[in-house]
């Protein structure tokens, strides 16, 4: 039996544990409480009341980002993890004090007033760390109100980590770029190399010197082809569009590619009735097709069927699938049998550096290309893949008109000028260029005076060197091609004037045709000799007929 | 100066308003009254609802002392800063 004193405070304990539960009831009924805890045989439930979404509580938790809700007079009534590792220190530390301690002095009036304002709204301010270190971060507030209390739900960025990972992104981005064009370039410079070598030590040789030189010319159109299609992703290029006979096109492509895809890959071509000419760049064209059939074939491991296939199309006034506006076009299609992708992959087939390949296997560019492509030609592009069924690529182009006339094509013969000698004052800083463009114009008849430089070129002119035509360089160190254009054509107002640039998306080309007022055309390089001497001609013969 | 040390966990659910309440209440009331003698816990029982069970709670906002002993519950947003005198005995 227990002693008397020991009873008391049992008794004690009893009615301290009785006022507990009565207190907890009294909780409960005044509605002091927001959930019930139900102890189950496996685990306790927990019935809430009112409030709180698990949903929503997890992406909060989850998120990158801080997120807090703070008071009218900015104290934080909740924080989440993230929050509290930005500014390093414990949640249970942070929940209950003044946000606008953590920031900097000169800026808490200002984070301050955000709390006051019924609108929201959003700001850049430094916020200190626990160990002093300063955060820049961006604060974005929603005013709300829970259960009657006015609150400010609010979102804070790391702005410091959100430039690294943009810059994280760009680098293994063009980490990626720079792989695959690597591997490109690496093959198409092993192939000059060797031409090189073998025209080096067989001089001599008029039959090898001729095979390797043209070998040479057609790995040089292989790199400017690399380049255009790096332009044409970022939309900067300007694509040389004609009327295309796909039939041809796509013939030449089968014996292409029969021979570079592999023995155990067969490319068949379906081609459609009366096909109308595409309104396309041919080149790019080219690239595109390769591109996707390269695909394919990485999709194909076992090897298989490529079916390309090209058909007319007209659309109606009827909303398109691929969102094509009314008129004719040619339709396109790269099929095969291959691995297929998923949803989530084919979501991102299309973007930029996305690649399923091994680094330095491709670029990630293929299918983003083709978009472009496909686009800048007032075309469309969709992908259908089924994992494990293969994928189809279909490619839109509009069908050329009856009055559509084709662009000259490249033309490497040597045609010469039929009249006279033209003058051409040539101006490029880069060696080179000057000399390989010097004896492709002297080969086609024309006097071809040199200049390394804008101002070289100037002081020819101002000492009265006699031109026909000028070709010149537009980026060069001081003074740059249109400036020696401008002053070539106040001496002449009628001299007809070519721009070569390497770059179309340069922003002086912008501003072109309001800074030179005479005859002028831009071209890109790289560009033949045939091509030069052919516009260099046309000009001139318009200059005449003025 | 009492050198009693307290031991407390807060017991909440998620971030509703009277959870985050009851948190800024406690945290308040330690840091004026008890002057560095306590150790306070957080515990969030939809993250850990199997310490509900031995410490006996049933609702939430709880908070229980559960040094010194006896130990003591305490129910709400806390904001009754008497009560909480009163409950933790905090002389």
């Amino acid at each position: 039996m227990s002693d008397p004193s020991s009873q008391t405070q049992d008794v004690q304990a009893l009615r301290e544990k009785l006022a507990e539960a009565e207190e907890m009831l009294r909780a409960i009924r005044a509605g002091e409480v927001d959930a019930i805890v139900v102890n189950g045989e496996d685990a306790p439930t927990i019935y809430t009341l009112k409030g709180a979404s698990d949903t929503y509580r997890l992406i909060v938790e989850q998120m990158s980002e801080g997120a807090l809700t703070v008071s009218s007079e900015s104290v934080i009534l909740y924080c989440n993890a993230a929050f509290a590792r930005m500014i390093g220190h414990p949640r249970e530390r942070l929940v209950g004090t003044l946000i606008t301690g953590m920031a900097v002095d000169a800026d808490a009036p200002m984070l301050a007033r955000l709390f006051s304002e019924t609108a929201g709204g959003s700001l850049s301010i430094l916020i200190k760390g626990a160990g002093g270190e300063i955060t820049p971060a961006q604060i974005s507030s929603s005013p709300m109100s829970i259960e009657g209390e006015s609150v400010h739900c609010l979102v804070v960025t790391d702005l410091r980590r959100q430039e690294m990972l943009a810059q994280a992104e760009k680098l293994s981005a063009l980490g990626q770029l720079a792989g695959g064009v690597a591997h490109d370039f690496n093959n198409i410079v092993q192939g000059v190399a060797g031409c090189a070598s073998i025209i080096g030590r067989y001089s001599c040789d008029a039959v090898k010197v001729k095979k390797y030189a043209q070998m040479l010319e057609d790995a040089a159109w292989r790199g400017a082809s690399i380049t255009r299609r790096l332009l044409a992703l970022a939309r900067q290029d300007v694509l040389q569009t004609e009327a295309v006979d796909i039939p041809t096109l796509l013939e030449d492509l089968r014996s292409m590619l029969s021979h570079t895809l592999g023995a155990n890959i067969e490319v068949r071509l379906e081609l459609g009735h009366n096909l109308p000419p595409a309104l396309a760049d041919k080149g790019q064209l080219e690239a595109v097709l390769v591109n996707l059939a390269a695909n394919s074939r990485d999709a194909m491991h076992d090897g298989g069927v490529i079916v390309i296939s090209a058909e007319a199309e007209a659309v109606t006034p009827v909303r398109h699938a691929a969102s094509l506006p009314q008129g004719r076009y040619v339709r396109l299609a790269v099929v095969d049998k291959g691995i297929g992708m998923d949803a989530a992959l084919l979501k991102r087939a299309v973007e930029p550096f996305f690649t399923t390949k091994e680094p330095g296997k491709g670029t990630g560019l293929g299918l983003s290309m083709a978009r472009g492509f496909a686009e800048q030609s007032r075309g469309a592009l969709a992908v259908a893949s089924e994992p494990g069924h293969g994928t189809k690529v279909t490619l839109w182009l509009p069908a050329a008109g009856p009055d559509a006339t084709q662009c000259a094509p490249r033309d490497n013969g040597l045609k010469t000028v039929t009249s006279g000698r033209p003058r051409v004052l040539l101006v490029d800083d880069e060696r080179v260029v000057r000399e390989v463009l010097t004896d492709e114009l002297t080969d086609r008849g024309f006097q071809v005076t040199q200049a390394e430089s804008g101002i070289a070129a100037l002081t020819l002119l101002e000492a009265g060197e006699s031109v026909d035509v000028i070709v010149t360089d537009l980026s060069m160190p001081g003074i740059d091609g249109v400036a020696v254009i401008c002053a070539a054509q106040q001496r002449n107002q009628r001299l007809p004037a070519i721009l070569l640039t390497g770059y179309a998306g340069d922003p002086a080309t912008l501003t072109i045709g309001q800074r030179i007022n005479g005859p002028v055309i831009l071209l890109r390089k790289p560009i033949s000799g045939g091509q030069l001497a052919d516009h260099a001609m046309l000009m001139l013969e318009a200059a005449t007929r003025f | 100066m009492s050198d009693v040390r307290y031991a407390l966990t807060l017991f909440i659910t998620g971030n509703t308003p009277r959870s985050m309440r009851a948190v800024a209440n406690v945290r308040a009331f330690c840091e004026g009254e008890l002057n560095g003698r306590y150790l306070l816990e957080i515990v969030d029982l939809y993250e850990h609802p199997e310490r509900a069970q031995p410490a006996n709670v049933v609702v939430s906002p709880t908070l229980v002392r559960s040094l010194p002993q006896p130990v003591r519950l305490l129910f709400g947003d806390m904001s009754d800063k008497q009560q909480l005198c009163a409950v933790l005995k905090v002389a």
